[in-house]
């Protein structure tokens, strides 16, 4: 152990030594351009004694950054660039001091290709480096927004991770894991072992202290982990001991952890989210973990003007659902529907996700085609004439949502279809044939379906 | 590139020659635009293409014409909406959270004891009531009892809309910076509290447009003969918006939309020829000076042509049935009153108006509270319960938000005297009750909490500019890419703040 801290301890001066070469190397290029600019005919001294200083503060940054680079907290990708370029720039630089010290030698091409090369690799290594210290992020995390697209960054990096979808997120790691190392792990870890316990590694958490394991899975009332982070915080045994208390949101992920098995590689989608993590999950990860709507799942490509003019010349109105969504909101208002009209919207049947022809002149015969519309999530035939035979034909519409068929002429032998329909969650049969005893049963029958007559007032 | 270099060419020439045909300023383009975008916009090219030569035009959005937009400056909604037509039904003056919605037992024990400085902190009263001997905390005479599924406590003073309230999500820990009337509801309707900004439906109108071009997207309902403090116009104002997108007044009565109909003598087709040469003259005279307001006007002419129609048809309630004003109440059969308000919204609704905002003047109750309450509620419970009701079982609730809601709450202790069955309440900011109902929102839920003593927020607080973030979220509009730039900055309706309230939203 000793030696490799020792060469740890000669590692992290690597931030001290770093910044000599590049001060001493620029001064160079820019003191040999001022003595072009003021087209001075004697060539100083200075300048190749630059760039030997350079030279040598170069090596022993290299030197210390070797050492560093051996601790093995940083990625070894980048690692392996930054550590090949650096070590290719002190070589450089001593080119460098060559060259400039036989100036004469060789012809002012070859003298600014040298300064050109060095700057450049300056810069990259430079940027590298930082990179690897501070985050891919830290440079433009606070640049204006437009400067940020510019450059490429992602957007609006928040400290606490933002996940997009539940999908990918590990209870553990991503949840868990980081309330850990920020509360515990500076007491708890391979060096310092308070009360014997080490959380740095999954290993070492699961031996536990000198007390034994710290969490019972499936139990988080008998789990010693939650019993003291959640003791009155006057208690001699409250975790942890500083300021630095756990947030309610905090205790709430541990103990939801605890509950659900307490494994290490559960995703969350692999465990239940129960209702009192949910807005924990939404508030504090953005993690939005309520089920997404079939129309936000939908992936198809745009469609082109062309089509979406067609179906407007058939006199729908015709609205982008927004976004980045490709989904349309299809519209027809009048009594002049004709069957050949709707026959125009079989091109885009994919795209209609909500269709509304309440209060026209659509017949049960045409619902046929409207049963051919595989996205369709809301329906809207309120005001129309049609029937039970109407609603026959929508059967396999299995997507759909909300169903309004409100002064309609529909009656209780629709309800049986209704019932059917997989996802449908609400549907509006007010001022229809229906009856309110079956409306009722139909909503006790199916789980999660409303069934919405109107019997208030 | 190249094509982005002609433009920029074809724009300066343009410039160019309109300098040399007229010698009026041209508004649209200064000097200082021109310069500002060419270089930098060329600038920032430049830097882009050394930086990522490959990634600059990789990633282009796909273009895609937006269909049916309706003119809103956004073309189409930042994301899928949850709502497409809201309902404010706005309660100016500030009803009594603590008499109607948000239950304290305590202020009943201590009922008569001086607030303790413990819960008051020094925070501002009003000069109404800072000059006290004493600020005798007033319990609520009324009777709270917990209602639906949801169990939602409700004072008796609202019998109907107790009936509803799994329908209902109430967000009982809003609060405002302003305290008195007039900042507080410019406050909640335009993110300021100095007047000048556009209002909540004019930014909506701004961004999203219209879905029935026979009717303007923000219209606005006023209780009539209702007093106390003052409502004025600029509430519903465009502020610096182009001038279409103020909220359009309809009254009650014989004229609803002031100088809408025709003078005696004149008729429909006179006045469309008389508007067509109009349009020639303004056309010219916008090409000389090329004032956006010249434009914004003929959109309101034309506009209220479309209206001499569509208005009457909106107006004439004949076709609505009996029970329909029996389930609105009493009162909905006198035009002007919030009742028949309530059954316009909903005909407004059904045509697809995007934005229809009632006010109901009279809930600044100092003094009188528990007799001058009971006649507000009177006015407004049923028809409020009625609507959502109405609404619901049209299906409506799907795609319509209706909010109930002052400006700011009520304090906690009594102004002026207390006794066993009067006192009064003063103005106060730091907490207040609003319910909301329909698309994408939770229902049969309550959301954030009061102290004990209903005076401080103590769980999930919702400020004004959150509660319009997430209005605007509800519409499809992210409030912080919703800008107009005046007077050199870029202004929105939540200002620099507001947080999408996402524990609410369905």
């Amino acid at each position: 152990m000793i030696p490799l801290e020792f060469t740890t301890f000669i590692g992290r001066f690597h931030p001290l030594f770093v910044h000599l070469p590049i001060g001493f190397l620029l001064l160079a290029i820019l003191l040999e351009w001022y003595e072009k600019y003021t087209k001075t005919d004697s060539k100083s001294k200075l300048v190749p004694y630059a760039w030997f200083l350079g030279g040598i503060s170069a090596a022993i940054a290299a030197l210390c950054g070797w050492y560093l680079g051996e601790t093995g907290l940083y990625r070894e990708e980048d690692l392996f660039v930054h550590r090949w370029l650096g070590i290719a720039l002190v070589v450089a630089s001593f080119l460098g001091w060559y060259v400039k010290k036989n100036r004469e030698k060789s012809s002012s091409l070859v003298q600014n290709g040298f300064n050109i090369l060095l700057l450049g690799m300056l810069f990259v290594e430079g940027h590298k480096g930082g990179n690897l210290t501070h985050g891919d992020s830290y440079l433009t995390e606070y640049a204006p927004e437009p400067l940020q697209k510019l450059l490429g960054a992602e957007v609006g990096k928040d400290s606490l991770p933002e996940f997009s979808t539940p999908d990918s997120v590990q209870l553990y790691n991503d949840l868990v894991y980081p309330v850990f190392e920020t509360k515990c792990i500076a007491c708890h870890n391979d060096e310092v072992q308070r009360g014997g316990l080490n959380m740095a590694t999954t290993e070492a958490f699961q031996v536990g202290g000198d007390n034994g394991p710290i969490v019972i899975a499936g139990n988080s009332l008998e789990s010693e982990l939650f019993h003291r982070i959640t003791l009155p915080q006057r208690n001699i045994k409250f975790m942890p001991p500083t300021e630095e208390t756990l947030t309610y949101d905090e205790i709430k992920v541990v103990e939801w952890w605890i509950e659900q098995g307490a494994s290490f590689e559960d995703r969350i989608v692999s465990v239940a989210v129960t209702e009192t993590i949910k807005p924990v999950l939404l508030r504090r990860y953005g993690l939005d973990t309520s089920p997404k709507p079939w129309y936000e799942m939908v992936q198809l490509p745009f469609l082109d003007s062309g089509t979406l003019t067609a179906i407007e010349n058939q006199g729908f109105v015709v609205k982008s659902l927004g976004g980045d969504n490709p989904l349309l909101d299809i519209a027809y208002s009048g009594n002049d529907l004709t069957r050949e009209q709707l026959n125009a919207l079989e091109n885009v049947k994919e795209y209609i996700t909500w269709l509304s022809l309440a209060g026209t002149n659509v017949q049960d015969e045409w619902l046929s085609m409207v049963a051919n519309f595989p996205n369709l999530t809301r329906l809207q035939l309120e005001k129309t004439t049609i029937s039970d035979k109407g609603i026959q034909s929508i059967k396999g519409l299995e997507h759909l949502e909300a169903l309004n068929l409100y002064g309609t002429r529909v009656s209780d032998s629709s309800l049986a279809i209704i019932g059917k329909l997989k996802e449908l969650q609400r549907v509006y049969l007010w001022n229809t044939r229906v009856t309110l005893e079956n409306a009722k049963r139909l909503e006790e029958s199916k789980e999660g379906l409303e069934v919405v007559i109107g019997e208030n007032f | 590139m190249s094509s982005l270099g002609t433009t920029l060419l074809k724009l300066a020439l343009e410039l160019e020659l309109e300098n040399m045909c007229t010698h009026h300023h041209n508004k649209n383009y200064t000097r200082r635009d021109f310069l500002t975008k060419t270089t930098l916009g060329m600038g920032a090219l430049s830097m882009a293409s050394m930086l990522d030569p490959i990634g600059l035009f990789a990633n282009e959005q796909p273009l895609i014409r937006t269909p049916n937009d309706g003119g809103g400056i956004l073309g189409k909604p930042h994301f899928p909406a949850k709502v497409k037509r809201v309902i404010y039904l706005f309660q100016s003056g500030a009803p009594s959270q603590l008499d109607l919605f948000d239950y304290k037992p305590l202020l009943n024990k201590m009922n008569g004891q001086d607030l303790p400085e413990s819960v008051q902190q020094g925070q501002r009263l009003t000069g109404m009531s800072s000059g006290q001997a004493s600020l005798p905390i007033a319990g609520s005479i009324f009777d709270f009892k917990q209602h639906g599924d949801s169990g939602a406590w409700m004072s008796d003073l609202m019998p109907h809309t107790s009936k509803i309230v799994d329908e209902l999500c109430f967000i009982k820990s809003m609060y405002t910076e302003a305290i008195n009337h007039d900042p507080a509801v410019t406050f909640l309707q335009t993110g300021s509290q100095l007047p000048g900004r556009p209002s909540i439906g004019s930014w909506v109108s701004y961004g999203l447009g219209t879905d029935n071009k026979n009717l303007p997207e923000f219209v606005v309902l006023v209780t009539k003969d209702k007093y106390g403090q003052p409502l004025y116009s600029r509430s519903w104002g465009n502020g610096f918006l182009p001038s279409q997108h103020q909220g359009v007044q309809f009254r009650a009565g014989k004229d609803p939309v002031l100088y809408l109909t025709n003078p005696p003598g004149v008729d429909g087709k006179s006045r469309r020829e008389q508007l067509d040469h109009l349009q020639r003259l303004e056309q010219i005279n916008h090409q000389d000076v090329g004032d956006p307001e010249i434009l914004a006007r003929m959109a309101q002419y034309e506009m209220a042509f479309r209206m001499q129609t569509s208005v009457p048809e909106i107006m004439d309630t004949s076709d609505e049935s009996d029970y329909i004003y029996e389930m609105y109440g009493e009162d909905s059969r006198k035009p002007g009153t919030f009742a028949a308000n309530c059954i316009l919204a909903r005909r407004l609704a059904e045509r697809d108006v995007k934005f229809i905002q009632l006010y109901h003047q009279g809930w600044d109750q100092h003094g009188n509270l528990p007799n001058a309450i009971k006649v507000q509620c009177k006015e407004t419970d049923q028809a409020t319960a009625a609507l959502i009701t109405d609404l619901k079982r049209r299906g409506m609730l799907e795609d319509t938000l209706v909010i109930w809601g002052g400006e700011f709450g009520r304090t906690n202790y009594s102004q002026g005297q207390l006794t066993p069955d009067n006192f009064g309440r003063d103005h106060h900011p730091k907490c207040f009750t609003i319910f909301m109902a329909g698309a994408g929102i939770k229902k049969g839920f309550t959301f954030g909490a009061t102290d004990d003593f209903g005076y401080n927020v103590v769980q999930n607080p919702v400020h004004v500019h959150d509660f319009q973030a997430t209005l605007m979220h509800l519409l499809g509009v992210d409030h912080e890419r919703l800008t107009f730039k005046f007077q050199g900055r870029r202004y929105r309706l939540t200002d620099v703040h507001g947080k999408v309230v996402k524990d609410i939203l369905a």
